[in-house]
């Protein structure tokens, strides 16, 4: 049995899913009850703990594999399953391509870096598979939708995207390293063949339905067939990720599920939401009633020239606001992008913690890391990756907790440039300068070094983890020890995937950017910083958000990825070429969803503006005169 | 309704009646062109209800922008109108034009130092590998400081050739495919420079100013839907500058405004100073206006009648130039005082003064500063201004009136305030970098002691005091007290907070770099410019490492100093508004003085060199090259390509434009001045050679006075 709820209120359609749950488990305590949600949150407090739909994958799979493997080969499993993050899988696709004729050059002039270019590539393959199309169909539906037929570079450069898709499912199936299209293609496969898998669960309750993708909305349809209970739950306004298909989700809801609407409870500048979408997009449609704005106060609007000036403005605000006695978990900032320089700007003016979800940075931009590779690569002359002298520097006053000074003096007098080895701590012309103690803790590095160098070596792993065990751990703070098992996770995923790589290779990996884990959530209260999608996938309700700022041009993100248009690689494409017109509407109507999701979720709103961005650029954003027109209506 | 009527001129209120389609409006120095163009725009929303948002703006500096943006948002919020107007260049509206419908995230700039060094790269490389080419045409000399001279004269001008055949072939949308140069020719010679740099933009994901026009245009002219929905953004188009218009700028207007035609173009062809080293060129203006009788602004309250006979008397001089193809510089358009409205200032108030200066131009803007010191003296209520032919010089004037005391207001495109914070930065990196050598924590000392209170001189003796102590003691002395300092030492208060905030951070560095430098902006901002500054640096050296995820302390030093010795696109001195105050000495270059002005002005290094009236006064072009102007020669050779029509002799022809262009500079550096006005020239050049005053020195005025 198929049924939904629909609203905009995202704290009514949890309790509405918390209730149906409630419902199944009071006719019968013992069914399984799946429960399923499309999007990560880290920060919200829910009282049920859903598994992700990617997480349901994985596990599904995982538990699968074998008959999977039969039903694929005919044969046992010879591999078992690994789940490949989208980084390392980006290590997996540039080796199946290497000697491909067609790669290199043709990706040359993409105007990207190769790196960004690989990206893109599994990205594509990632929402083509979640949307049930092979990678023959992907390049197909990509060349067809090119706007310039005459672009003879860029459709042999599309058509590439179906071979290096390709090599790379072949790569993954075989090797059992699945990276994420491969594992949406094997759930594909598992809901249509593996009869099996039908029994790990009875019913089926999904949160935030509206993000589903083609292969979700099959696995419902399935599900209904094989009798399960099948509960959605669909936002309004909500379908923000690369692969969503809402607008069909919504079809499928309203042909064939028993659906409902629900009124809205709470506080919220709803009203305001649908009037500016309408605004923005004559596609937003939004079947049910919002609050009056009558008893509400209107949005504020601070504007000025700088950015920096507007954020300190905009602080001054908050902290006026904190002093009236609202929680600061109350008040969100969000931002088209994340913006260290704003957090920045906020930490001081505020002197209270800042949290925001940063791009990911290399690993082998944090010291710590480059202290062990530097170990590693003395440890192993053989290797012939010798560390420079900041290099050895680093390691010194990182691994030995010395000062940077003394472990500068030190490496000069250590650090032998010719045998490229490190001499004893004898050869310390000055040890009153380094310090004795100082010294003692670099002898006994050298002395482990020594010794391992003459007895067996260890994996890469090992040798770290014996390392910092033996000579580091009092060292470590709790932030070096969560990057250090990041490292470790990485690192043995790695070297599991290629299993023949040499060391050397790997440390080139290593050096060449693989990512490190997102910085913990801070444990006192914090001004949370994020943008739209982040906020919204979060599920909290606040009392003042700060839209930050609203002339900038980031705002209104294109569904181009330099190299393709992602909503071609998704059923609701119509199939006609998809040029900036099209791009620019379905931008425009994305943005729509966004501002009223987010205009639902808050009491207040305050609307920052300025004329200059964060890097001394003109803003020349859309949006803020829209936005002033809105205010204008709502509250005349 | 806003009522600005009655105080207009007749001319003005000729503008404010404007009831659409093209309009240009020419107007002299000082009449009021930016507050008309401001009144007409309040005019056409506040009276006739134009949302602000279909109205579209264009300035050419961006400075200019952030003025005239900010004057009319308030007469707007002073109104209650709803909505807020905003004014573009070129760039940022074919920036708007591009991330509203192409995606956000490939459209980062190339900053001006990068470029620099990019270019410098590929032309170093060329000049490498080609010496068979261009070693034959150097002179053999056997004096080898004259052959190192002449090597490096040809590389500087090799260099400027291949960035403004560039700049160029962009503006009129020449890819290197679409060039077919002469064989041997100086265009040959930059066109794999170009192809590299293209395919290196491409590489890096960047985009430089140029490419942006390029591209609006082409997606314009490409896609008619797209065009249809930009020409729908703006019912009225104005444009201020309008002698200042490049090839891509008028194509873009001429796109934007072909739905309404409501063009309106302000600016005075005898204010364009931009053409020999920009794409500008006066002729779109000249020509707009030749077709759509023009509205004359002629009268001017700004400066003293005596100011404004001697900019008149310079454009009837040009009439009659020694040279016949510059008697065209100057449009013969007199500045008449204002014959209502604000009054000019009284001759009375009013003085010129040729002044010449002994010895070489270093002294003569010393003997300058002291003179607008001893003004702001007689006059503290007053706005003065020096201007200097070039940044190098301003600096030294700076550093003369900050000895002095004055308050200095500096305009200078490489703006030492901002230098100093990047230089701050700079020196506090190299002590990460080096954290054991005295020397350059001494130098981070001398960054930090404004921070704790100190002058330059009390860091730079503290700096001395500390040279013979080791690092570690003073940075980490032993058992976690504090430094042991020299015995005398004064303000040790202040060196110890220094010094345990510079170990602080150097333990702090277990995090990424960009972290930790961020830590120290936190740190040592102390307005929001330099918060916004510091922010905005580290944003440019993270993305200039992107490929060097590894990057140490000494790479990011480096970086810094590679963005100390160039320029940064977005530096608060080019895109703040700014405005002269009273009781200041600005300094500035004359270039950058158009648009302002002071009661007083002293414009300095009216040499023959700066000011040239015949051909020997400045040689163009390389000696040994026949006295051929690559640059030159390259872009005629461009232009014939595009098919424009070009000079016979492009190095004349260069000349021509140049001299021309000096003397337009002259006449905007006179009427800068509202009140006083004095004209200097040093006796010896930069070379300690005699140097001639212009003869412009001595024909304008009966009888100069000697220093």
């Amino acid at each position: 049995m198929l049924q939904s709820v629909v609203s905009w209120s995202k704290l009514d359609l949890q309790k509405a899913c918390s209730e149906h749950l409630n419902q199944i488990k009071e006719v019968e305590f013992t069914k399984k009850v799946l429960l399923l949600r499309h999007c990560e949150t880290s920060i919200s407090s829910q009282a049920i703990e859903y598994l992700t739909f990617q997480e349901f994958i994985i596990r599904s799979i995982d538990l699968h594999w074998a008959s999977l493997y039969q039903h694929l080969f005919y044969s046992n499993p010879e591999v078992q399953p690994h789940f490949l993050e989208q980084n390392i899988a980006k290590l997996l696709l540039e080796k199946a391509c290497l000697l491909c004729p067609k790669h290199g050059t043709i990706f040359e002039n993409c105007g990207l870096r190769i790196s960004r270019a690989q990206e893109q590539i599994l990205l594509a393959a990632d929402i083509a598979s979640a949307n049930h199309f092979s990678s023959e169909e992907m390049s197909k539906r990509l060349v067809r939708a090119w706007n310039d037929e005459e672009d003879e570079d860029r459709i042999s450069m599309l058509s590439a995207l179906s071979c290096c898709a390709t090599k790379l499912r072949e790569a993954t199936i075989h090797s059992g390293n699945l990276d994420r299209s491969t594992q949406n293609f094997l759930f594909g496969q598992l809901i249509e063949n593996v009869p099996d898998f039908w029994q790990d669960f009875d019913a089926i309750v999904v949160d935030c339905a509206e993000e589903s993708s083609a292969l979700a909305l099959e696995f419902y349809r399935l599900a209904d067939e094989q009798q399960k209970s099948v509960f959605l739950a669909y936002l309004i306004g909500g379908g923000y990720q690369l692969e969503s298909i809402p607008t069909l989700v919504a079809e499928f809801i309203a042909r064939r599920t028993d659906f409902r609407y629900l009124d809205a409870t709470g506080i919220s500048l709803a009203g305001f939401g649908e009037i500016l979408a309408r605004k923005l997009s004559l596609d937003f449609k939004n079947p049910l009633a919002t609050p009056d704005l009558i008893d509400q106060k209107p949005p504020t609007h601070l504007q000025g020239q700088s950015q920096t000036e507007m954020a300190e403005r905009m602080a001054v605000q908050i902290a006026e606001i904190l002093s009236q006695g609202v929680a600061i978990e109350k008040i969100v900032v969000i931002t088209p992008r994340p913006d260290p320089s704003l957090a920045l700007v906020l930490k001081v003016r505020l002197a209270k913690a800042v949290y925001f979800v940063e791009e990911a940075l290399p690993l082998v931009k944090y010291p710590l890391v480059r202290a062990l590779l530097c170990a590693l690569e003395l440890a192993h002359p053989a290797w012939n990756c010798f560390p420079s002298f900041a290099e050895v520097q680093v390691m010194l006053s990182v691994l030995l907790d010395i000062d940077p000074v003394r472990a500068e003096l030190l490496t000069t007098d250590v650090l032998d440039p010719l045998s490229r080895t490190l001499r004893p701590g004898q050869a310390t012309r000055f040890p009153e300068r380094v310090g004795f103690a100082n010294l003692a803790s670099y002898q006994q590095l050298h002395g482990w070094l020594e010794t391992y160098q003459a007895g067996d070596q260890r994996t890469i792993p090992d040798f770290w983890e014996h390392l910092v065990a033996e000579l580091c751990n009092e060292s470590f703070t709790p932030e070096d020890v969560l990057l250090f098992q990041a490292l470790i996770a990485t690192t043995q995923e790695v070297q599991n995937i290629f299993p023949g790589q040499s060391q050397k290779s790997f440390l080139k990996t290593l050096r060449s950017g693989l990512y490190a884990p997102q910085l913990p959530i801070p444990s006192e209260p914090f001004l949370l910083l994020a943008t739209p999608e982040d906020f919204l996938a979060q599920d909290l309700q606040v009392h003042h958000q700060f839209w930050f700022d609203i002339s900038s041009d980031h705002w209104l993100k294109s569904a181009w990825q330099t190299l393709y248009n992602h909503r071609v690689l998704t059923p609701e494409w119509n199939g006609q070429p998809f040029g900036e017109l099209q791009d620019r509407r379905f931008r425009m109507l994305s943005l729509a969803k966004l501002l009223f999701q987010l205009s639902c979720r808050t009491e207040t709103l305050w609307f920052v503006q300025s004329s200059l961005n964060a890097r001394g650029e003109e803003n020349t954003g859309l949006l803020a005169p829209i936005i002033l027109s809105a205010i204008a209506e709502s509250y005349s | 309704m806003v009522n600005f009527q009655e105080s207009l001129r007749p001319a003005q209120r000729q503008v404010l009646a404007y009831q659409g389609g093209p309009l240009g409006i020419s107007a002299v120095p000082g009449s009021g062109k930016t507050f008309t163009l401001e009144a007409l725009i309040v005019e056409l929303i506040v009276n006739r209800q134009i949302p602000p948002e279909r109205i579209g703006v264009f300035t050419y500096m961006r400075s200019s922008r952030a003025n005239l943006t900010s004057r009319i948002n308030a007469q707007l919020e002073k109104q209650g109108v709803v909505g807020r107007l905003d004014a573009f260049t070129l760039h940022s509206l074919a920036l708007k034009i591009l991330r509203a419908f192409q995606n956000n995230d490939g459209l980062a700039m190339i900053e001006g130092y990068e470029q620099e060094r990019f270019i410098t790269r590929l032309t170093s490389a060329w000049l490498r590998n080609n010496t068979r080419i261009w070693e034959p045409l150097l002179p053999t000399s056997g004096d080898p400081t004259r052959l190192m001279r002449n090597r490096l004269s040809f590389g500087r001008n090799f260099r400027n050739m291949c960035r403004d055949v560039i700049q160029t072939a962009k503006n009129y949308r020449l890819s290197p495919e679409a060039i077919q140069p002469e064989a041997e020719s100086f265009l040959s010679w930059a066109l794999p420079i170009y192809r590299s740099y293209q395919f290196e933009l491409n590489r890096t994901e960047k985009l430089d100013y140029d490419d942006l026009g390029w591209l609006a245009v082409d997606l314009l002219e490409k896609n008619e839907q797209v065009r249809e929905e930009v020409e729908s953004w703006y019912d009225y188009l104005l444009e201020d500058e309008s002698q200042d218009s490049s090839p891509l700028q008028e194509k873009l207007l001429t796109l934007l405004s072909r739905r309404t035609q409501n063009l309106v173009r302000v600016g005075d062809p005898n204010q364009s100073i931009m053409g020999t080293f920009t794409t500008a060129e006066p002729r779109f203006f000249r020509e707009f206006c030749r077709s759509h009788q023009p509205v004359t602004l002629a009268e001017s309250s700004r400066s003293a009648p005596k100011i404004l006979a001697l900019a008149n008397a310079l454009v009837d001089w040009v009439q009659d130039h020694p040279m016949s193809e510059l008697r065209t510089a100057l449009v013969a358009q007199h500045i008449q005082t204002a014959t209502s409205g604000p009054e000019n200032p009284s001759n009375q108030e009013a003085s010129i003064r040729f002044k010449t200066v002994e010895g070489l131009p270093e002294q003569e803007v010393l003997t300058v500063a002291q003179w607008a010191v001893e003004t702001m003296t007689q006059y503290p209520e007053q706005s003065c201004a020096i201007l200097v032919p070039t940044n190098d010089l301003g600096a030294q004037v700076l550093q003369a009136l900050q000895n002095k005391g004055v308050r200095v207001l500096d305009l200078l495109r490489s703006n030492p305030s901002q230098r100093d914070f990047i230089e701050k930065l700079r020196a506090i990196a190299e002590c990460f970098a080096q954290p054991a050598s005295i020397t350059c924590l001494g130098n981070a000392l001398v960054a930090l002691g404004s921070w704790v209170g100190l002058s330059r001189d009390q860091s730079v003796r503290i700096q001395e005091n500390l040279s013979n102590i080791p690092a570690e003691t003073l940075l980490f002395p032993g058992f976690g007290g504090n430094a042991a300092l020299p015995l005398r030492m004064a303000h040790r208060s202040e060196v110890q907070t220094m010094l345990k905030q510079l170990a602080g951070w150097l333990m702090e560095n277990r995090a990424p770099w960009n972290v930790a430098l961020r830590a120290v902006v936190e740190h040592l901002h102390r307005s929001t410019t330099e918060l916004y500054l510091g922010n905005y640096v580290i944003d440019q050296v993270e993305r200039a490492l992107v490929e060097q995820p590894d990057a140490d302390w000494q790479t990011i030093c480096d970086e810094l100093q590679a963005i100390l010795e160039g320029s940064l696109n977005n530096l608060p001195s080019e895109t703040f508004a700014f405005a002269p105050e009273p009781g200041t000495i600005s300094v500035t270059t004359t270039h950058r003085a158009k648009g302002l002005e002071w009661d007083e002005v002293f414009l300095t290094g009216l040499s023959a060199y700066e000011y040239p009236v015949q051909r020997e006064d400045r040689p163009i072009g390389l000696y040994f090259l026949d006295g051929l102007d690559m640059r030159a020669e390259a872009l005629a050779q461009l232009r014939r390509g595009a098919g424009l029509r070009t000079a016979e002799i492009a190095t004349e022809q260069a000349f021509m434009d140049l001299a021309a262009e000096k003397l337009r500079l002259l006449y905007v550096g006179i009427t800068r001045a509202k009140c006083r006005l004095t004209l200097s020239v040093a006796t010896r050049d930069i070379f300690n050679r005699e140097q001639k005053p212009s003869r412009l020195f001595w024909d304008l005025v009966p009888h100069p006075t000697l220093l």
